[in-house]
Formats: C-alpha cells, structure tokens, sequence
C-alpha cells in the first residue's frame, strides 16, 4: 500500500490547517465580493472560518461513533455508488480550493514581479514541485507546513507592520450597512475556508483519530481566525474599500503604498516568494487530500495515480484562467465563488444525517 | 483539568512510537553465508589431532599459504596436541610461552583440555569451542586453537598480537578545547574507547561478523533497558540483510543499512571522535564499529545532531550558542548566497540599490561569459580545488588550496574570466560550507547549491523557492532508523533544550525524546 498517508501530530496538522485557511482568507479571496460591504472583512472572515468549523461538526460527531473514516462514512451513508459520487464531489471542492490560491499567485507573478514573462513557464515551476509535494503523502506535507508557518507568519507581520506609518482609522468607514450584508459576506467567504478543513477530515488517519481532528481543527481554525483578522484589519487601515475591492493580493501591494524611500520597499518580492511557499503547501495538501479520498474511495493501492489526475485537474484550472476562453473560465470560478461551498459542505454534511438516522436505526435493532 | 489535557493529542503509548517496526523477530544475526546468502555446509568437528591437522591443512591450503603455524606436540609428554595459529596475527610470545611450553612441561596425572585450561594454560580469555567454522574464525582473527586428541572440543586462546596504529588526534573533527583521541583501525582499541568513557554497567558490546561470507566484524554498542529494543532489532535485522561479500568498511556498511539509500544526505552519523560516540549511546543511540574502520556509525540521526560539534558543548553556553547560531549561517549561506545573488543580478536587480547595481555592474564591465556561466565555473573551481586539497598529503593540500584560493582567483579576475563580487560570493559560500561540521552534509549542501545557482538562473527567486521547496520537501521525508530526519522540530517532540541554540548542560541529563528510550515510559510494557 502506497498511500502514503503517514502521521503527524498536533503541531504539523494544526500549521498545516491553518497555513491553507490563512492562505485562502488572505492571499486568495475574491476582493469584489469580499470588500463590496464595506471595509469589515476583519470581523467577516473570522467569522467565516468559525462558520465552516462548525459546518463540519456534525460529520466529526458521526465519525466518531462510526470510526470508518470520510469514505468510509459515504458509503455507509450513499452505499457505494452514492458514496463514490459524494467522495468526487468532494474531491472537485478540494481541486478548486487548490486551484484558487494558485491562480492569484501566477496573476501576482505574471503581472508585478516576471512582468512579460509566459504565466506558463512560471506555471512549470510552480506545478511540478507541488504535485512531487503532494505525491511525497500527508506526513511530508505537515512538516513542511510545521517548517515554513513561522516563517510565512513573520513575513507577512512585516509587511503589515512596515505599512505602519500609513495606518488611518478612517478608513475603516464603512462598516456594514446593515447585519444582512455582513453575515451574507461572512457565509459567502466560508467557501474559501471549507475545503481545508474538510481534508482535514479525509486525513484523519494521519492525525490519528477524529478526536486528534477535531482538536486540529479547533486549534487551526481559532489561530488562522485570528490572523486573518488582523491582517484584515491592517488592509482596512491602508486601503479604502473600493481600492481593495479592484486590488489584486492587497498585502503584496502594501508595501508600494508605504516605505517607498526605505530599504523595506525592496523586500516584496522577497515576500511574495516566501507566501508561495505557503501557496504551494496548502495546494499539495488539497491536492493530495483529494488523491488521497479518490484513492481510498476507489480502493486503490497506490496514491500516485490518483495525485496525478487531481494535479492534472488543478492544472486545467490554473490556466484555464490565462487562456483565451478566459470568459468561459470566468464563468466557471464565478460559480465555484458562489457554489463551491455546497460542494465542501454537502458530503459531509448530508453523510452525517443519513449516518446518524441509519445508526440509530443499528441501535434500536 | 490541566490545560494539556484539552489541548494535548490522545497519544497512547505506541500510538507515536517513531520507530517503523516490521513484525516478527529478526533473523540470526551474522549467519554463515556466501554472497547468494546461502549458508555454508560445516566440516565435521575432527575425531584426532591427525585428523585437524588436516582439516586445516585441506581448509587453508597450506603449501601456499605459509603463514598458518601448525604444531603438533605432546602435552605433558604423553598426549597429543595440536596449536594452530596465523604468523603476524598472533603474538608469538604468547604462544611460545604461556601456551606450549607450560603444555609441554606439563607433568600432572591426568591430561584433559579441562585440566590442561584449568591449570597450565596462562591466558587470560579462554573459550571452548565445538564448531569448525568459528575456529576457523578465531585462528584468522589472531587467536590459537588448541586440539587435544580424543577432545570433541576446541580451545580458543586469545593471543592477538598484530601490528596496529597507535591513536592519534581526529583528523576531521577538531576541536580546540576538547579530548584528542581519534578511533583506530582495531575494533578492540576502539571498544575500549568506548568503554574507557561510559561506566555504566548496562553497556553492552556485541561483536559480532556479518557481511557475505561473515567476514567483517563489526561491535554493536548500546545501553541495555536504556536504548530502545525495537531500534536494536532494527539495526541487527539490516545488517543480517547484508549480503554483499568482500570487505566492508564503515562507509559502506552504513549505506547498507541506511533507510534512503539515493539520498545525498546521510541518516547514520560517522564520527571519528570516541567522546562523540560515547555521548550518543549515552543518549540511547547504537553505535556500530568496524574492525580495520576508524569511524564509528551512531543511528538513528537527525540534521540537528548532524550540524552540532562537540566543540558546542565544551565552550561554555554563550559561547557555544553563538557558535552554532555562526554554524547555521554559514551552512543557509553556503547553499542560498550563490543563487540569491545570481536571482538578484538577472531578474530582480529593484531588489538591490542602485549604488550595490553599479559596484557589481562596474565589476563585471569586462567579463565575457554570462554571469551564470561565471557563477558555475567559480563553484566548479572551487569543488576542484577541494577535491584536489583533500586528495594530496598533508601540507601539498594546504598549498593547494591557498595556491586555488588566492593565485587562481586573482588569474581569474585579470584575466576577465571572473568578476571579483561574484568570486567573493563563491569565496563566502564556500567558507559557509566549511562551517558544517559532518562531511558527507558538507557536499550534500555543496551540490544542493549548485542546483539552486541552476534554479534561479532558470527562474529567479521563484525558481529558488521551487528548489528550496523540493529540497525541504525531500528532508522532510527523510527518515533514519523510523525517526524523522527534522525531529524535535518537524515533528516537534517535547524537550527541554533548545534546538538550535545551546542549552544549559544540565539540560543533557535525559535522552531525548525522540530516542524513545526508557526513560520515557514507553519501553515498560514489553517494547
């Protein structure tokens, strides 16, 4: 069996939920539909993440009655054909998730640091190394995440802070005109946040138990929450609104604001490189997660065939967004923005219902 | 309820054992077998002093091989006896006067080999030995066999006395305030070494041959209750895979039983230091050592134990810190500074300032290759130059490379092959490279630098972060004996001592947790 799940502990698991939760509510949200409100994403994406935490919830509590693992669970719940089709659906939410950040980032790269540069070539260096990443299994992934999180963290407090001289309360107006706008964005953001900590669950073996999850989780959750709220709120004291809604990656853009005579100015790329680094990471750990369900769900022995579809897949919507048919693929990310959460949530969600009902019924018999 | 309880994993005691265990037990250690791994057919053990004459006569083919001494003679002037031993390999005055002459002046009543060990053999190690083949071992490690006529018994007679270096100060692993003693090519020198530093009373030293054909000896040293039962079951189960006839030195033996033999990087620590050894089986390692090998192997290892130098712990911890945090430094240098400069000068010349742009432009006005070219020669340069500096003696190879450092560079600037600021880049990697204590992580990190000088002329930073990605990647992975190669950073193990920074001394007093040793807890219910 090459399924190259491994074990990590609560540290590696924990790094590695929150570094894709941080990578998803910092680096890769949709600014138009995240900034349309109103400067509050500081409140609203924490929100989100606590949101799709307890989302998950349900799906935890029949896994840990059940103990047969995700797919194991689809197909208690689906039966087998029900419970392949629930574990691709979760596994296509898995591929946008992983397609999403990586997108911003070549946008990043394509247009402000390799300018004139093919997003293709940039593409080839960027893909291979996730795909041998996700391909190296769960374990690899964690530490990588337990290595380079700190660093990522730091990176990123410099660059809020070195924009420091240039805070301004003021430009926290306007708030939310009303709760509904605000809740509407902070359950519309929680599509970005419910697919890693869905894998999460997949890997549950690798984090030993759903308890050891479920801690993970509620670790990863609170300390990305919190730091995407704080970065959030850094954004909100440099940019306008309407400036962030149209600004693409605002914290890469922060330090052209601020610091322009100082050394500091010079560091962006600098920056940029170190969060790709974290990109990366949590791309491989959706992409592997998503093998890793396939792999499972289809009884295969070996991982690599799975991880080389879901890369191959991740591809086509990496560049799906360079290519001419861009308005097609437009269309598609639109309707991933909007319904992608279902996708993450409806599998596991719908499973623990229909688990709960059938155990139940075990019991009374 | 302590904060730990809600926060803490569920960790069972096995549930994070870091040793990958196989099921069953491990084979026989060291059996008798050819290079297929076949065992060999044992002679019968001889009835008569007549017929082991012969034995050995057929087994060693004497008429050519002069060096195998057999001496039949009387014992006590009434009962035959045969002394076999090889020249050069035993002592002759051992033989001569503690075994033959006492045997052939012998005058007590009755002649047995129990009476004759009991009360005219003046040796001091004595065994009784039934099996052909292990007589035939002792006699060509140096031993004298001793046949009695009608004795279905062997006496194995410890006479060593062969010509051995004498112990010198380590040649690559100095240090200014510490021990200057260095293993030697005999594994008996090296185990008293070894055993001249721990006094504890659960050190075990088990020699034993492995190999194809059993032909090297090799001792395996751990602290009994202390190390862990599964790593020992672990290394004697890859070294009875061996199969590999010839001989075997320390350098081959560990890549033997490494767990990721394509790895540039080493999972077994080779140290030439006794006090090194002796620190890591204290600490719960195994420490194998090789007859006719002065390196001591210590498993399992970990890139922080492979960064750290005994010198840290004998300066004192201010010092030592430093030392260390100097150490890292060099090593990230000596792999990143080549290629972040290189990034820097072809795709993000915003990153420099102006005045550091014109210095390097100004530098480079004349030089005609491409300064990737440029860069990659140097670094070629400088790998020749070490390779020659350590292939020549003594001090020719210092000659080398102060005569590569300084002469060829200079020849190489006015001659425009070579721009000064990228020769003092290569000169400040190369210098950071040094800074790694271990060897073979030395040229691992040497020619991991040049695949990053190769990634960011292709691609810049991004094709340093994808090189940096996939090594980290790879190291991440790495696993030596079941215990991560990053450990106690990823996965994080707990521990009082810092990991990077020296801590205090008292700090040494427990193993590490990592070594699951029993000092855990974990080895009680039948680990």
């Amino acid at each position: 069996m090459k399924l190259r799940q491994g074990r990590i502990g609560l540290f590696a698991g924990t790094a590695l939920a929150a570094l894709s939760l941080f990578t998803c509510g910092v680096f890769s949200i949709d600014p138009k539909t995240a900034y349309a409100n109103g400067n509050s994403t500081y409140l609203s994406l924490p929100l989100a993440v606590i949101i799709s935490l307890s989302a998950l919830i349900p799906a935890m509590l029949v896994l840990n009655w059940k103990r047969v693992g995700l797919n194991g669970l689809f197909t208690y719940a689906f039966g087998k054909v029900g419970g392949i089709v629930a574990a691709v659906i979760l596994s296509v939410s898995f591929v946008w998730a992983a397609a999403k950040p990586m997108t911003e980032f070549l946008l990043v790269l394509t247009r402000l640091v390799y300018d004139g540069v093919p997003y293709m070539r940039i593409v080839l260096y960027i893909l291979p190394v996730t795909v041998f990443i996700a391909w190296k299994g769960f374990e690899s992934v964690g530490r990588l995440a337990l290595i380079f999180s700190g660093l990522i963290l730091i990176s990123v407090a410099a660059a809020a802070l070195s924009a420091s001289p240039e805070f301004a309360a003021y430009r926290l107006y306007p708030l939310p005109s009303g709760n509904a706008d605000f809740f509407k964005t902070a359950f519309s953001g929680s599509v970005f946040f419910l697919p890693p900590l869905a894998a999460l669950l997949v890997n549950e073996e690798g984090l030993g138990g759903v308890k050891n999850v479920r801690k993970t989780l509620a670790a990863a959750a609170f300390i990305s929450a919190a730091a995407i709220g704080l970065v959030q709120f850094a954004l909100a004291l440099i940019y306008p609104h309407r400036v962030l809604s149209g600004l693409l990656m605002p914290l890469y853009r922060i330090n052209f604001l601020s610091l322009r005579q100082s050394y500091a100015l010079r560091l962006d790329k600098l920056f940029i490189m170190v969060w790709l680094l974290g990109c990366v990471i949590s791309c491989a750990y959706l992409i592997y997660s998503a093998s890793y369900l396939l792999t499972k769900t289809f009884s295969a022995r070996d991982v690599t065939p799975a991880v080389l579809t879901v890369s191959a897949a991740v591809f086509f919507l990496v560049t799906a967004e360079f290519s001419e048919n861009y308005a097609r693929a437009e269309a598609v990310g639109s309707f991933f923005s909007r319904f992608g959460s279902l996708f993450a949530l409806i599998p596991p969600l719908l499973a623990a219902a229909v688990g709960s009902i059938k155990l139940k019924k075990e019991s009374r018999l | 309820m302590k904060i730990t309880d809600i926060l803490g994993f569920d960790r069972e005691k096995k549930a994070f054992e870091l040793y990958e265990r196989e099921t069953g037990t491990p084979d026989p250690f060291a059996p008798w077998r050819d290079a297929d791994g076949k065992s060999e057919e044992e002679p019968p053990f001889p009835n008569s002093v007549r017929e082991a004459y012969e034995l050995f006569e057929k087994s060693f083919n004497t008429d050519k091989n002069k060096d195998l001494i057999l001496r039949r003679f009387l014992a006590g002037g009434r009962r035959g006896a045969l002394a076999v031993y090889m020249n050069g390999m035993a002592d002759d005055t051992k033989v001569n006067d503690f075994i033959l002459r006492p045997l052939m002046t012998f005058d007590g009543a009755s002649i047995s080999l129990d009476e004759l060990l009991k009360k005219t053999v003046r040796i001091g190690e004595v065994r009784r030995e039934s099996s052909v083949k292990n007589v035939f071992l002792a006699v060509m490690d140096g031993m004298t066999a001793l046949f009695l006529d009608g004795e279905r018994e062997a006496a194995i007679l410890e006479t060593h006395g062969y010509e051995k270096r004498g112990i010198d100060a380590p040649e690559n692993e100095k240090v200014v305030t510490g021990a200057k003693e260095s293993f030697t090519e005999s594994l008996r020198t090296n185990i008293t070494l070894v055993r001249r530093l721990i006094h504890e009373r659960d050190l075990v030293v088990e020699t034993e041959l492995t190999g194809g054909g059993g032909n090297t000896r090799l001792a395996i040293v751990y602290r009994d209750g202390v190390t862990n039962e599964a790593l020992i079951g672990e290394v004697k189960r890859r070294l009875a895979r061996i199969k590999t006839g010839g001989i075997l030195t320390s350098g081959m033996l560990g890549q033997m039983i490494e767990d990721d033999k394509n790895s540039p990087l080493p999972q077994i620590l080779s140290t030439e230091r006794p006090d090194r050894a002796a620190s890591h089986v204290m600490q719960g390692s195994v420490c194998l050592l090789v007859e006719g090998s002065p390196f001591a192997l210590l498993m399992p290892v970990t890139f922080f134990s492979l960064m750290s130098s005994p010198e840290d712990v004998y300066l004192r911890k201010p010092l030592g810190t430093m030392l260390r945090l100097v150490r890292y430094f060099g090593a990230a240098a000596s792999v990143l500074l080549p290629g972040y400069f290189l990034s820097l000068a072809l795709y993000h010349q915003g990153i420099l300032s102006t005045e550091v742009l014109s210095t390097v432009m100004a530098s480079r006005m004349m030089v005609f290759e491409p300064i990737g070219v440029e860069m990659l020669l140097l670094l070629f340069i400088f790998q020749l130059i070490r390779e020659a500096g350590q292939r020549v003696p003594g001090n020719i190879g210092q000659a080398i490379g102060i005569i590569g450092g300084l002469v060829m560079g200079q020849a190489a600037v006015t001659a425009h092959l070579a721009s000064p600021v990228v020769l003092i880049i290569v000169a400040a990697s190369g210098l950071g490279n040094f800074c790694i204590p271990d060897y073979s992580t030395q040229l691992a990190a040497s020619y991991l630098r040049i695949a990053v000088v190769i990634a960011a002329w292709l691609g810049g930073l991004l094709g340093i972060a994808a090189a940096v990605l996939a090594a980290a990647c790879h190291i991440a992975g790495l696993k030596s004996f079941g215990v991560p190669f990053l450990a106690p950073f990823a996965p994080r193990t707990s521990r009082k001592r810092p990991i990077v920074l020296r801590g205090d001394i008292g700090m040494h007093e427990r193993p590490e947790d990592m070594m699951n040793t029993s000092f855990d807890g974990r080895l009680e219910d039948g680990e």
